[in-house]
Order: C-alpha cells, then structure tokens, then sequence
C-alpha cells in the first residue's frame, strides 16, 4: 500500500508539472516568459533603447576558475554609444582597454596598442554582434545562428539567454545570459559560460544614459 | 583573440622539426624561479610572435605529485587554454581552438614546466648573479631552442621572468601581479 501511494504522490507530482503551462514552470526561481511576454518585452526594448545614445557604467568582471575554486576579478569602467561603439576600460588589477568601434577593434595593454579588423575574425566578430544586440535591444534580431529563451526571475529582472548554434562560436562558448533590468531595461549582467566549464560574470552598475556627447573613448588611433 | 590564430596558426608551420625528448632530471639544487610553495601564482603575460601580440592572465600552480596546473585567460575573461602537468608529460583540459594544436601546447607546457622547476629537463645551462640567483638558463634544441631571464627580484622571486624562443621568434614576458589576492 506504501508503495502504491508512493507511486500515485509521484505520479501527480509529474502529472502537475507536465501540464502546467510553459510561462509558469519553475526552473531555478525563474519563469519562462510565455510567448506574449517575450512580444510585450522585446517591443519595450526596442521602445528604451531607441531613445538611449549612449550608457556609462562601471563593471565588475568576475572568473570562476573550477580548477582551483577561485574567483578572478577584475574592475573598470564600461561605454557605449550608439551605433556601434564600445569600450570597456579596465582599471584593476591592471590597465587595459578594448575599443570597438565599427569594423575595428583597439586594444591597449598600456605599453602597446594592436588594432584588429574584426571582418577577418568570426568569432571576434560574433561577441561585438552579441554585446551590441544586448545593449541595442535586438537580442530577438540574431537571426538562426542563436537560440533564445527567455525568463524572468523573481525580481521582475528578465534573462535572455543566448546558446551559439555556430560551431567556432560554440567551441568556445556555450551560453551567454544577460540580465535586463525590469525597470529601466538596461543591461545589468552579463554572464558567459565557456566551454572549458568556466564562467564569467560582468556586473554593470551605476549606468548612466545619455551622458556621452562625443567619439572620444571610442578613437582608434 | 585574432592575434591568437594568427600566432598559432605560424607556430603550427613553424614546428616543423621534432620536439625534444622529455627527460626529467633529478634535482640539481637549481634555484626556483616561482614560490611553488605560495598557491596560485598570477603573472600578466604578453606573448609576442614578431609583430603580433596577445596579451592575458597566467595562473601557475603547483600541485601533488608535480601535477602542475598552467591556465591562461583573456583579460575579458575566456580561457584560453588550461593544462595540467601529468606523469606521461601534459593534460590538456582545455584548449581553445586555434591553439588546440599539440605541438603548439607542447611547447608551452615544456615552457612552464621549466619555470615551475628550471632543472624540469636536462639540457638546460644555467647563469648565476653574484649571490646566487638564478639569472638565465637556455635550453638547447634545433627549432625550439629556449632561453629565459629573470630579473627584479623580491623576497627571493623574480617579478619579470621573459621566454625566448629566438629561432620561433617567439617571446613570451611574463610579470608578477602584486597583490594577486585582489585578483583571485
């Protein structure tokens, strides 16, 4: 008798997360958004993020590193401006800068500066195309090269998550998470996990919108 | 992350001749050059192959049994390769994939080895300053031939520890990060 009602608590338990319906199973406190949901956030990022022109954060980046149970983190300064200019300025525990800005990508170690032509790089190319749609609210543009799912966490917070179907792409990354703030739908987190099984997390924080006016931070020399 | 591809991708037509065989030699009192003894050593690396360089974070630790463990990231975070010292010479536990090349892991494995234990093989020739540190070594070999400097000592560790590869070349600079635990 134990057994058999075992067997029923088991069985309805199974039958009740089988039917409920998709926008509401659980999976780690999140929800996955329904179809109308995803509509009714990707039309008010696209609404945001048309009147955005630029944003300026601070970042936090932090590495998990399994094989010694450590944490690596790294701090700076994050800016971009619209259309397609980035840079992310690192300023501890060293100086470092990488400029994105059109077709070219600057990195500047402090002692020397490489720019790089991200037409000759896919996978280069492919980060820039991913960072940008995050930040220009066209996550849902990708296209077929990307597989997007959404949710939303307990907070109101929606995650977007982004598994690469590109083969150079997946080699090297598994899933990019980015968190969007449910208020003012900005970037907040950035979470990339890796095919080596590590996992790197960029915070963003105190973003400022608009305050940009120039192509300064984003010259490549 | 495109300097990479290029770099490995000439280091792969380079390595035309074999690597040399691995011999481990029995300790010769060489002085360590890396406080194996210290956990988790970070180094900022800049690896140069004539004008094309790449730039990141070197982890070096030393593990039981000499299983070394050598992770290099990006400074954005990826890895880019993580290896692991074993008894039959390396573990590749991951690789992105423009390095994923075994001669190119090779010589960075046998590199890193020999800054984990400078007397790791047997034809190395060794340079002393006055008080005994160790300045330079250089190992022989055709192609792969290797030469290492060490300089700006503290606590008895240098801070600047430089890889020559002269006929690669190929240089790899490494310098200590102080204060590495705000790191990790």
């Amino acid at each position: 008798m134990k057994r058999f009602s075992t067997f029923i608590i088991t069985l309805a338990f199974t039958l009740c997360i089988a039917v409920l319906p998709e926008g509401v199973k659980a999976q780690d406190g999140r929800q996955t958004l329904s179809q109308a949901e995803v509509t009714e956030f990707t039309a008010s990022l696209k609404k945001v993020s048309s009147s955005i022109n630029s944003i300026e954060s601070s970042f936090t980046q932090e590495k998990v590193l399994q094989m010694f149970s450590k944490k690596m983190v790294s701090q700076g300064v994050f800016r971009y401006r619209r259309e397609n200019k980035l840079e992310f300025f690192y300023k501890t525990p060293m100086k470092y800068r990488m400029v994105i800005n059109g077709p070219r990508m600057m990195i500047d170690n402090g002692s020397k500066v490489q720019i790089i032509s991200l037409d000759n790089n896919a996978v280069v190319k492919e980060m820039k195309t991913l960072i940008q749609a995050s930040f220009l609210g066209k996550l849902h543009e990708l296209g077929d090269s990307y597989s997007i799912s959404y949710f939303s966490e307990r907070s109101g917070d929606v995650v977007v998550e982004v598994l690469p179907k590109i083969k150079s792409v997946s080699d090297m990354i598994k899933k990019i998470s980015v968190t969007f703030d449910s208020s003012s739908f900005i970037v907040s987190c950035l979470v990339i996990e890796e095919a080596s099984k590590s996992v790197t997390t960029y915070y963003f924080k105190n973003q400022q919108i608009n305050t940009i006016n120039n192509d300064e931070d984003f010259h490549i020399k | 992350m495109m300097r990479i591809f290029t770099l490995s991708s000439i280091l792969i037509l380079l390595f035309l001749s074999s690597c040399s065989t691995l011999e481990r030699g029995e300790s010769t009192g060489v002085p360590l050059v890396i406080d194996t003894s210290a956990g988790v050593q970070v180094y900022d690396l800049t690896m140069t192959y004539k004008d094309v360089e790449f730039a990141g974070i070197l982890l070096l630790n030393s593990g039981a049994q000499e299983r070394n463990r050598f992770v290099l990231t990006s400074h954005f975070g990826m890895t880019v390769f993580d290896l692991e010292t074993t008894a039959k010479g390396y573990k590749r536990h991951y690789a992105i994939p423009a390095m994923n090349r075994k001669r190119v892991l090779y010589l960075l494995w046998s590199d890193f080895s020999i800054l984990m234990r400078p007397d790791f093989f047997k034809n190395i020739k060794y340079s002393y300053s006055e008080d005994g540190k160790l300045k330079s070594l250089v190992r022989s070999g055709s192609i792969t031939k290797t030469e290492m400097s060490f300089i700006e000592y503290v606590d008895g560790f240098p801070n600047i520890l430089e890889i020559n590869h002269p006929f690669l070349k190929l240089n790899i600079k490494l310098k200590k990060i102080e204060n590495a635990d705000g790191v990790i």
